[in-house]
């Protein structure tokens, strides 16, 4: 792995640095921006540890534990709550028995919540790794997880 | 700058395009109220405090990112804006933890003055994080943080570390230091920049959550490194609590470094010494006062008698005030009746002084610290700021974002190399070769200036014949600096329109440091560098009054500002004031005192505040010599190492407890003011000698410390107008002040050098005084840290002594590999003269081939290890070059507090 985060990072090299471009670059490898990684991350770009930490904390995007095999982004757009998104929601997190932010034990699943996926004709949406689900049901919505082994 | 009027609540008031409205009030002394803006730091906008209503505009804009322009009215105060701020007040008391609403903060003195009683909100949310009290000094309460920035911006604005972020978003933001890791094991320095601009208490200082906020201040000067900050002191109830920065100081403008901010608790050390301390026989006794000095009156009485005046000697300190240096050479002088006195300038900037003194006849910086804002561009060799003088250091980052060049020239990677267009990474003992290779290449380029040569200087032809030999190539087989940066460092040097130079100890504590200096100051003149701002040569001084000390003549050679013993006018106005003609064999300098004491001559020494047998070099020697003295004095706040070989120690009274005035390393006197009266009933230093020298049969006395001075202004023309109450500007007076209610001199030799035309001094490259070898195949150099300062008497009796609390050995991981070595192993470092343990550091600061260290612990003898070589013309030991060998120990490796690898890493 340390070999890898080298690798990722003699790719980041920019004037002036790239923080979160190089994060983003860090996760691709990853999966996620493992914290005891910021001071050589820091050090690579000429910035300070505190630098990047503002940066990790500030974007929800970027994750700083390992997440499941496949990213489960529900959509809680205005759209989808008023096509009683929740109702398929409650279903899945009774799955999951995981919350938003959250893996599942089996590390299967992260369950992140989005606003808005810009298909709002067919709310309730979410989608699992690149895969979109549409008009979901409390019934869909666990038939949906059955693709992702 | 276009000056426009606009009119605050009907007042006009004159403003400048690119304030903001909020600068520009507060300029003309409105206070606009606000939490998120301060005057330290660019608009932010973030808190909606200062909302303001704009004739002709919609709503409520921030006028503290709101631009002025001509004719803008503008209304501060109303009952909208005042409910408006009421309710914004409310809310963020509505989060803050219920126990701190009755603090003093910002925050809650503005909710009492807008009308806010009580919160309507009935479940407001509050957070609860945990405290982060991992400083020594002060603490972070995160749930009284209002997310207004002003710490992280300080951080990063003021003290340029960024060691803190804001984290997270909304209301769950805060602030974290460095990789989250708590204050104390992040990058951050401790200045307290970030502590001063809470505006709720959410950072504090840990002494006045103790004691209690300060009920009256008093100003005065930091008594640390040559920067000379100005801080007012907090008292309460008769206990110092606190030390703030003076925003209107024009030294420190309003910053700090952790030492001055917070190192001053070494004053309430229990190790203090409270009472003079007699030898008898192996123990030591507490005597009286009246004993004591009695003790020493008799002593110096007796081998005055038995051996002549010149069997006595003096050493005052660099850390004392201006006023007691004088007494002491005044002392020795005319009571005692000899010139041996000597103080602690001559271990670090003596060379600086003879080397100025050749090509400019003058002993001083050139010009101010302020002229970091008009030069172009900064060339600093041997200095290394952001440890040593780190207000400086942070200056110099602020100088650099808005466009200032650097060129460094060190043999280490300091931490300012992140910052430099050049770091000149040259072998240490190669400064002149350095230097003269710049020179050379500017000549050749034909980039030196030929008007400013013709007129002011001489000897240009003479320096040439020795320079054209120091080529690009042979410069690189000297010094290891490849050409093409000497190219870069000399066009920039010579072309920028206006290029400082600053310097310290890596310039003077060699064996050629005076010629050093002055190849430095020959770059000055050939470029014309010289005499105006934002250029000149600018020694930064290690302790706080190196330069007032040798100014008021604590000097063996010389009387006050450098005036020469065997002159007979001076004698006669010395005989004329002090009514006793001054003696003429010139006195001993330090390391000849020690020759002297070894050889029998010298038989009796009082030491103020310099623990001679932990810092100067070749150790084993100094000891020996200290224990042939048949009688030894030393005054000092503890009991430091010189007080072994002691036969008397007296105490001192700090800086915060006695009258006076330091002089900084850019000329500036400045007061320093009694805040607590001396503590444990202790006789201040200034009185002690006044009542040896009256026993003596000389009588001493003065009213207060500025009759001192008026004494001193009497007998030194450049100091001739300095007066205290012209000392209480804001601003003290830098000298030259050749008369009363003269506004002193910020930049010297405008129209002429002190000694009338320039000198250009041909000086050649000389090796140091110890090379590698095959048995000593390292060279150490030795400097500071940040969190210490010098022998460490005062910070290794503060809570300082939490961030650093070892010397370590810097050696580069290729070495160590080589040798075997791992971070925080003891090794053993071995020169000719000694062999002392400490744990290495590996650390790429260094160059493979050099080990570094720092002084300022005793226990490992350091100065043991160094050579009696010294600089020819000046003395000025050469500590930064010996030959070593670095030796593994099989020991267990031991873990290693190297908090400087963290700032730099």
């Amino acid at each position: 792995m340390v070999t890898t985060l080298d690798a990722v990072l003699t790719r980041c090299r920019s004037s002036p640095p790239n923080i979160l471009a190089t994060l983003q670059q860090v996760q691709a490898a990853f999966g996620f921006v493992p914290l005891e990684h910021v001071p050589r991350i820091a050090a690579h770009l000429g910035v300070t540890d505190a630098d990047v930490r503002g940066v990790i904390s500030f974007y929800h995007d970027l994750r700083t534990s390992p997440p499941g095999r496949h990213i489960i982004r529900y959509c809680l757009g205005d759209s989808c709550r008023a096509k009683h998104t929740e109702r398929a929601l409650t279903a899945l997190t009774r799955r999951l028995r995981c919350d938003f932010g959250e893996t599942t034990t089996d590390g299967r699943f992260t369950l992140t919540k989005v606003y808005c996926l810009g298909h709002c004709a067919l709310s309730p949406t979410m989608m699992i790794g690149e895969e979109t689900y549409a008009q979901l049901t409390p019934r869909s919505v666990i038939t949906a997880l059955q693709n992702h082994p | 700058m276009n000056s426009v009027t606009i009119y605050l609540d009907g007042q006009p008031i004159q403003a400048t395009t690119g304030q903001t409205i909020w600068q520009a009030a507060r300029a003309a002394g409105i206070e606009i109220p606000a939490l998120c803006a301060s005057p330290n730091l660019k608009p932010y906008g973030s808190c909606r405090v200062c909302l303001c209503e704009i004739e002709g505009q919609r709503g409520f804009p921030a006028s503290c990112t709101t631009p002025v322009r001509d004719g803008l009215r503008i209304r501060t105060d109303s009952l909208a804006l005042n409910q408006l701020r009421r309710n914004i007040l409310e809310l963020y008391l509505s989060e803050q933890p219920e126990d701190a609403l009755s603090a003093s903060d910002t925050l809650r003195t503005l909710a009492s003055r807008f009308g806010l009683q009580r919160i309507r909100y009935r479940r407001p949310k509050r957070r609860q994080y945990a405290r982060d009290e991992s400083n020594p000094y002060f603490a972070f309460d995160p749930n009284k943080c209002i997310a207004c920035a002003r710490c992280v911006r300080a951080c990063d604005e003021i003290q340029g570390t960024f060691a803190i972020t804001m984290y997270g978003r909304g209301f769950h933001s805060t602030v974290v230091a460095g990789n989250d890791v708590g204050f104390a094991a992040s990058h951050c320095v401790s200045c307290g920049a970030c502590v001063k601009e809470c505006p709720t208490g959410a950072l504090y200082e840990k002494a006045i959550a103790e004691f209690g906020q300060p009920t009256y201040v008093t100003r005065t000067t930091c008594a640390y490194c040559g920067v000379g900050c100005n801080f007012d002191v907090g008292v309460r109830a008769g206990r110092i609590v606190s030390m703030r920065p003076v925003d209107a100081s024009p030294v420190n403008w309003g910053h700090a470094c952790v030492k001055g901010r917070f190192g001053w608790d070494y004053i309430y050390s229990e190790d203090r010494l409270k009472k003079p301390l007699r030898r008898v026989g192996d123990r030591w006794i507490e005597t009286s006062w009246d004993e004591a000095l009695d003790l020493v009156v008799r002593e110096f009485r007796r081998i005055r008698d038995q051996y002549g005046p010149d069997a006595l000697a003096g050493i005052s300190s660099s850390r004392g005030t201006n006023e007691e240096n004088y007494l002491m050479q005044k002392f020795m002088r005319c009571a005692v009746g000899t010139n041996n006195v000597d103080n602690c300038a001559r271990v670090c900037h003596s060379a600086t002084v003879s080397g100025m003194m050749e090509v400019f006849g003058t002993w001083a910086a050139t010009n101010s610290l302020n002229d970091i804002e008009q030069a172009k561009l900064l060339f600093l060799i041997g200095a290394n700021p952001t440890e040593g003088h780190p207000v400086t250091g942070a200056r110099i980052k602020r100088a650099i974002r808005r466009g200032l060049k650097l060129i460094v020239a060190d043999p280490r990677r300091i931490e300012l190399c992140r910052y430099a267009e050049v770091h000149l990474q040259l072998r240490p003992g190669t400064n002149v070769a350095l230097l003269n290779g710049l020179a050379h290449i500017i000549v050749r380029e034909g980039w030196h200036n030929r008007e400013f040569i013709a007129r002011r200087t001489e000897n240009f032809d003479a320096w040439w014949e020795v320079v054209q030999q120091y080529t690009p190539e042979r410069v690189e087989a000297i010094t290891g600096v490849p050409p093409d940066r000497l190219y870069r460092a000399a066009e920039l040097y010579a072309t920028s329109g206006a290029s400082m130079s600053a310097h310290g100890l890596g310039m003077t504590e060699h064996k050629y440091g005076s010629h050093g200096v002055m190849a430095l100051c020959n770059l000055a003149l050939l470029t014309g560098n010289v005499g105006r701002p934002g250029t000149g040569i600018n020694p930064l001084r290690g302790q706080n009054n190196v330069q007032g000390s040798c100014d008021v003549g604590s000097m063996p050679i010389y009387f006050t500002a450098y005036q020469k013993l065997n002159d007979p006018a001076v004698r006669q106005k010395f005989l004329d004031v002090t009514g006793r003609p001054m003696p003429e064999r010139p006195g001993w300098k330090i390391p000849q005192m020690w020759d002297a004491a070894l050889a029998g001559q010298l038989r009796g020494l009082w030491v103020i505040g310099y623990d001679v047998a932990q810092t100067d070099p070749n150790l084993n020697k100094v000891h020996r010599a200290l224990r042939q003295l048949e009688f030894l004095v030393v005054t000092d706040l503890f009991f430091n190492e010189t007080c072994r070989f002691a036969h008397l120690v007296l105490p001192a009274a700090s800086f915060l407890e006695k009258d006076g005035t330091f002089t900084n390393g850019e000329r500036r006197i400045q007061r320093v003011r009694k805040v607590i009266e001396p503590m444990h009933g202790i006789i201040p230093d200034g009185e002690q000698i006044c009542r040896v020298a009256t026993g003596l049969g000389y009588p001493m006395s003065y009213r207060s410390a500025a009759d001192v001075m008026e004494e001193v202004a009497r007998l030194t023309p450049p100091l001739s107008g300095v007066r205290y109450e012209n000392l209480d500007n804001g601003f003290g007076l830098q000298w030259p002040v050749p008369a009363v209610n003269h506004p002193g001199t910020p930049v010297m030799h405008t129209e002429q050098f002190t000694r009338g035309l320039g000198h250009f001094a041909p000086v050649e490259y000389q090796p140091p005084g110890e090379e590698p070898t095959e048995e000593f195949p390292f060279v150490l150099v030795t400097g500071r840290v940040l969190h210490h300062y010098n022998c460490g008497a005062q910070t290794r009796h503060s809570k300082l002594i939490e961030f650093v609390n070892q010397d370590v050995l810097e050696i580069h991981p290729l070495d160590a590999d080589e040798l075997g070595v791992r971070h925080g192993e003891l090794v053993r470092l071995v020169s000719a003269r000694a062999a002392i343990e400490l744990p290495a550091a590996l650390s790429e600061r260094v160059a493979p081939g050099q080990v570094f260290t720092t002084f300022h612990f005793p226990d490992n003898r350091l100065n043991s290890l160094l050579s009696s070589s010294a600089d020819i013309l000046s003395s000025c030991p050469e500590y930064k070059v010996v030959a070593v060998r670095v030796e593994k120990i099989s020991a267990k490796p031991r873990r290693v507090a190297d908090v400087r690898a963290r700032v730099l890493a």
